[in-house]
């Protein structure tokens, strides 16, 4: 992302890529357009071929696209960019260039005890494929090697567009998947605890940073529970305890209550940050799977709540 | 041989702490007085660290936010329907959905723990309640110029000596005060000033200011008491689809 793109014009145009490869994610846009809550569901409409695009005009091709596709309330809300919701708050510890934008490339700032600072709001990279429903999930060009029965799980899955997510229930994503939806996260980080906030459902997940080791007694969760260490730059997160029935992504990558994940968090400069993934559950794959997501640097401005508010969706979910 | 006798049944008798603040009197933790070892900690910024889980010391606030304070007057359209929710039993309260309670409700349930994190820029409010969260900012921004109304509010801090007062806004009406009925507005704006009295208290006053719905702001004082060697859980509540089942 440019430092002269405003994060309003770069969230709209976020929202013209996820609707226009047909992704899960059309209920962002009654989150953001009318505030406050959204749909559960993996999808609301079906998918629609991608549209190439050049800059420019790009957003007005697509949308175009989304009336033929006959979307009125989108168009509506995609017309009305001004009705999108964005909240303005100047941030004073960001640096800046001497235009006083943000300088997304300036290193990493970091916190009083040396380590890399990873706080801030962060949102899904540009570029990436729009939604973790598609073909192949987060697992795209990873080298996933099922066991069988998990292999069977992910192909019934795909033929179902995904029916029976957890999140159609209203329960938490679990790591991987909410960090694969276009919706922002914020990292507060203090030296013993590390927190995510999920704008996404405003689920939270804590890491821990004080040493401690995985509780004897503790009822599986479905974002685990989470223990931080450095290695040098580099926030290394072990996670286990997990639920038996996660959904690693939209597209229906399983995992079981063996699911080991290991995340290496690096702050590659002020506007940018990479996560890598290491999946290890020998339950269902027979040897560990990497995946790496990058996300950029979201300035000036807040989350915006979103609560899974059932009832008023339910009717969009689509599957069979 | 007796003198040694008494000054071990004395030392069994007294904290251990106390007898090496006589012992040490020069050292720096026992200099102010003997409390110290339970004083309420302090972040670097000198501020009272408020970080912990919490609970609500009794249960009523969450039926009764208003506890018979009788300085709670309604507006007319507000005491109908609040007339109606107990009539109802609070039938088609939020939470019957997996709603959330919203400010202040979702802190007062006693069996729904809340952890809070401080830092000099934000306090965070972990739930266990369906794991959602509260911001607080405390970086000096005013409120937004215009938000769409959310459950949980805009949430402003700032400190008033030893005092945290939060003050929020932007928070729907879908939202009950309590689960008894008591109705709020669009207008509502939610005071709480946080004070840790003492290690294991912290004593929350919240006042209530909604001129569409009450005819004078209220005041509840809530006790929240602390949990100590344990770490929140995970608990949502799950929803069963409403096409399930067809």
């Amino acid at each position: 992302m440019s430092s002269k793109e405003s994060p309003n014009r770069r969230y709209l145009d976020g929202i013209l890529d996820i609707l226009m490869t047909g992704a899960h994610h059309c209920r962002l846009l009654d989150h953001r357009a009318t505030g406050g809550s959204r749909s559960p569901g993996p999808r609301c409409q079906k998918s629609s071929p991608p549209v190439s695009s050049s800059d420019g005009v790009g957003p007005i091709l697509r949308l175009m696209k989304a009336k033929a596709l006959g979307l009125p309330a989108m168009v509506w809300v995609l017309a009305s960019p001004a009705m999108v919701q964005w909240l303005h708050v100047e941030q004073a510890d960001i640096p800046r260039t001497l235009d006083g934008r943000p300088d997304l490339t300036a290193p990493a700032p970091r916190t009083s005890d040396g380590r890399p600072d990873l706080s801030g709001i962060w949102q899904r990279q540009r570029g990436m494929p729009p939604s973790s429903a598609g073909r192949d999930g987060i697992g795209a060009g990873a080298d996933v090697r099922f066991q069988p029965w998990a292999e069977a799980v992910y192909k019934a899955r795909g033929e179902n567009n995904g029916k029976g997510t957890p999140s159609e229930r209203c329960l938490p994503h679990g790591i991987t998947k909410a960090f694969s939806v276009p919706e922002p996260f914020k990292i507060v980080q203090t030296p013993s605890l590390i927190l995510i906030l999920h704008e996404e459902f405003n689920h939270h997940r804590q890491i821990f940073m004080d040493g401690r080791g995985m509780p004897e007694h503790r009822a599986a969760t479905s974002f685990g529970y989470s223990r931080g260490t450095w290695d040098g730059d580099t926030l290394v997160v072990n996670t286990t305890g997990f639920v038996d029935d996660t959904w690693l992504d939209f597209r229906g990558h399983p995992a079981t209550g063996s699911l080991h994940i290991v995340e290496r968090y690096r702050r590659r400069d002020v506007g940018h940050l990479d996560i890598q993934f290491t999946i290890d559950d020998p339950k269902a794959y027979e040897r560990p799977w990497n995946v790496t997501m990058g996300f950029d640097f979201l300035q000036d401005t807040e989350l915006i709540e979103h609560v899974c508010e059932n009832e008023r969706d339910a009717a969009h979910l689509v599957g069979k | 041989m007796r003198r040694i006798s008494w000054a071990s049944d004395i030392m069994k008798r007294i904290p251990a702490r106390r007898i090496a603040c006589g012992l040490l009197i020069a050292l720096p933790l026992c200099r102010p007085g003997g409390a110290q070892a339970r004083a309420v900690p302090r972040t670097p910024d000198g501020r009272p660290d408020l970080s912990g889980i919490w609970r609500s010391a009794s249960a009523r606030y969450l039926t009764d936010l208003s506890a018979g304070n009788a300085r709670v007057v309604f507006q007319p359209w507000a005491r109908t329907l609040y007339d109606e929710r107990r009539a109802g039993n609070g039938k088609g309260r939020p939470s019957e959905r997996c709603l959330p309670r919203g400010v202040p409700a979702m802190m007062l349930a006693r069996d729904e723990p809340w952890k809070l994190v401080q830092t000099p820029r934000i306090v965070v409010i972990l739930f266990h309640e369906s794991l959602h969260y509260r911001q607080i900012f405390t970086d000096g921004r005013t409120f937004p110029d215009e938000t769409a109304p959310t459950w949980l509010g805009y949430s402003i801090g700032r400190w008033d000596g030893d005092t945290l007062v939060a003050e929020t806004t932007g928070l729907t009406d879908k939202t009950w005060l309590d689960e008894g009925g008591h109705p709020h507005s669009d207008a509502l704006r939610v005071v709480e000033r946080f004070h840790r009295g003492t290690v294991g208290t912290m004593d929350v006053a919240v006042t209530i200011d909604d001129p569409k719905a009450y005819t004078r702001p209220w005041t509840v004082p809530v006790r929240f008491e602390r949990i100590a060697n344990v770490d929140l859980g995970e608990r949502v509540c799950a929803v069963v689809p409403a096409n399930d089942g067809k």
